[in-house]
């Protein structure tokens, strides 16, 4: 043993000696509550402070988290996602989506999961007698899609049919299979609406059809229909002022949409408005308190108990997707953003992104020109991007 | 061996069990009398004779280990007052621990652990701003404490309470306790050659601020 280890075993015996056994605390009982441990007065006057610390930690915590998840706190952007509560139905997202392309304006399925083809429909031809014999002809070109949408079973799509130059729109149905294949078109029942229905919009709870109807040139009609009665409500718009992008709450309770002008494609948008319809007595409602101004071309979809507003638009190189809220009209949050495809030469307005929001409203489905498509959580705030799924346009989505 | 999960419904220690021989078995032994002479009305009326039987255990367990854990602590920590609270909350959480410990050895390394935590606690909050401008009983080192008489004992411990903590506490279980670097390895968690190098260089680290001294 060296020195300094016989120095240091000295000293500890003998500073332990300085406790003898005659003065130190008896053997502590059990910890009842009858009989609690003996202890010295200095934990517990340490623990009161700590207590009120950890407490007024809590309480800012609490101070700052809850409103943010309540209220949808405005603040900087891609810093705030859109609050749980108001979730109501959160779930996978739907397992097939449709796509309207917009050069050929066929009819396409999607799976979600690995964004594969699973069918195609084609527009349906209208029969043309030739003036010799009694061959038919078919056009394929002759009609087109102008819209479609997803019922909440996710298997039946309805589709909007429109003949080039003729502003009369027939609906169809067409129902996919397990794996996602389509059938036959059917023709749904009713006389063809004059109009052209350039928003068709179905609520999430699948009980009201809206659409946007009137003259093909001028001004726009927003018509909501009742599925369960046939109740039939409409709201005209400002002279010269087309409606698209239709988007409905459940029971049709709130209607969004945006405007846009006639001044030709391609040219500045003179009174960029994205506005909210309120059912009031039945009727639609304009909301004039909710028209949200927005100086880009925009898509719009509605959260499924009508109280958020999703937009998608152009900002610079960028799509981005914003939420606003529907009361407020503020903007919540910046939720996501991805390139645009500007370097396309082909196609002048590519401002513009699909958007379809599906029927939990958690999940987001947009698209590109490109065939570029992404899949938005507003759960989570987590975009997921994928690649060309194999069409080269996108101008309208479904599931 | 005794086993704590093999009590009896009476809480008595089987016989078949007890440890052979060394203090803890005369503990054990103690206890048991103990329970067998004390009337089953004498107990507190929610204890069971479980309960009973574990307080019997930990009270013998204090008798042979107590003063050592305190004497250990209080190297620790440095005062008395302290180093008791330590202890008293150690053996209250063998109370706890009783019924997952299955021998001795495992008790008496659970409260030699539990100590050493304990007094790692103590210095946490003694660390904090709360508890700097507390009033402590003067470390049993300092210069204003008279408990040490020889000055070179003192000398001694201060500076080993300069140490880094480990250290301060591998030198303790090794020249207080007596414990192998196993023993000690197992109750910092830590392995066999780290306590062979913490002792190390506290040593020379040591050696090298009492040169004076030695």
């Amino acid at each position: 043993m060296t020195e300094i280890e016989e120095l240091l075993r000295d000293a500890y015996h003998h500073a332990a000696d300085t406790v003898t056994p005659d003065e130190i605390r008896p053997a502590p009982h059990a910890p009842t509550a009858a009989s609690r441990p003996q202890r010295s007065v200095h934990n517990i006057r340490l623990a009161r402070p700590v207590l009120a610390a950890v407490a007024v930690l809590l309480v800012a915590a609490a101070a700052t988290l809850i409103p943010r998840f309540l209220t949808h706190t405005a603040g900087p952007a891609s810093q705030h996602k859109p609050g749980l509560l108001r979730i109501a139905r959160p779930g996978p997202p739907p397992s097939f989506f449709a796509v309207l392309t917009y050069d050929d304006r066929s009819l396409q399925f999607y799976s979600t999961s690995n964004r594969e083809p699973t069918g195609r429909v084609s527009p349906p031809s209208r029969q043309v007698t030739q003036p010799v014999g009694t061959r038919t002809h078919h056009a394929p070109t002759a009609r087109y899609f102008s819209g479609v949408v997803a019922e909440p079973d996710n298997q039946t799509f309805i589709v909007a049919v429109q003949p080039f130059h003729v502003c009369m729109t027939r609906l169809y149905r067409v129902h996919i299979d397990s794996s996602g294949q389509p059938g036959p078109l059917l023709p749904m029942p009713g006389p063809a609406v004059q109009g052209l229905l350039g928003g068709l919009a179905l609520s999430p709870d699948g009980s009201t059809l809206g659409y946007v109807g009137g003259k093909c040139q001028g001004t726009g009609k927003v018509v909501v229909t009742n599925r369960a009665n046939g109740s039939i409500s409409t709201w005209t718009g400002q002279e010269g002022e087309g409606i698209s992008d239709l988007s409905l709450s459940d029971h049709g309770n709130v209607v969004g949409f945006s405007t846009w002008d006639f001044g030709g494609i391609g040219q500045p948008r003179q009174r960029p408005v994205t506005g909210l319809l309120r059912a009031t007595g039945g009727r639609p409602v304009l909301d004039s308190a909710a028209a949200i101004v927005l100086h880009e071309d925009a898509q719009v979809v509605l959260s499924p108990d009508g109280t958020l507003l999703y937009t998608c638009a152009m900002h610079g190189a960028n799509y981005v997707l914003s939420a606003y809220d529907a009361t407020s009209r503020k903007r919540l949050s910046v939720l996501a953003s991805w390139p645009t495809e500007r370097d396309n030469p082909a196609w002048p307005r590519l401002g513009s992104c699909a958007m379809a929001m599906a029927p939990d409203g958690a999940h987001i489905l947009l698209g590109n020109v490109r065939g570029h498509l992404a899949i938005f959580n507003t759960v989570t705030g987590h975009l997921t991007q994928s690649p060309a799924a194999g069409f080269n346009t996108a101008d309208t989505l479904s599931w | 061996m005794y086993r704590f999960a093999r009590h009896g419904e009476d809480g008595r220690v089987p016989e078949s069990v007890r440890d052979e021989g060394g203090a803890l078995g005369a503990t054990l032994d103690a206890a048991d009398s103990a329970l067998a002479d004390e009337p089953e009305a004498d107990g507190p009326a929610s204890a069971s004779p479980s309960d009973r039987g574990a307080e019997h255990v930990v009270t013998g367990l204090y008798q042979s280990h107590g003063l050592a854990m305190v004497r250990v602590a209080m190297l620790l920590v440095g005062d008395k007052t302290t180093a008791e609270d330590v202890v008293q909350d150690a053996f209250i959480g063998l109370y706890k621990a009783i019924p997952r410990l299955n021998s001795t050895d495992k008790a008496v390394a659970y409260l030699r652990a539990s100590v050493v935590n304990g007094c790692r606690s103590v210095h946490r909050r003694r660390r904090r701003t709360l508890d700097a401008h507390r009033h402590h009983e003067s470390n049993v080192w300092s210069a204003e404490s008279a408990a040490m008489a020889r000055e070179d004992l003192r000398l001694a411990l201060e500076a080993v309470s300069q140490l880094p903590r480990r250290a301060r506490e591998v030198l303790a279980l090794r020249y207080y306790l007596d414990m192998s670097d196993q023993e000690i390895a197992a109750a910092l968690a830590i392995s066999r050659g780290n306590v062979s190098a913490t002792a190390s260089r506290a040593l020379a680290a040591l050696a090298r601020e009492l040169k004076e001294v030695l």
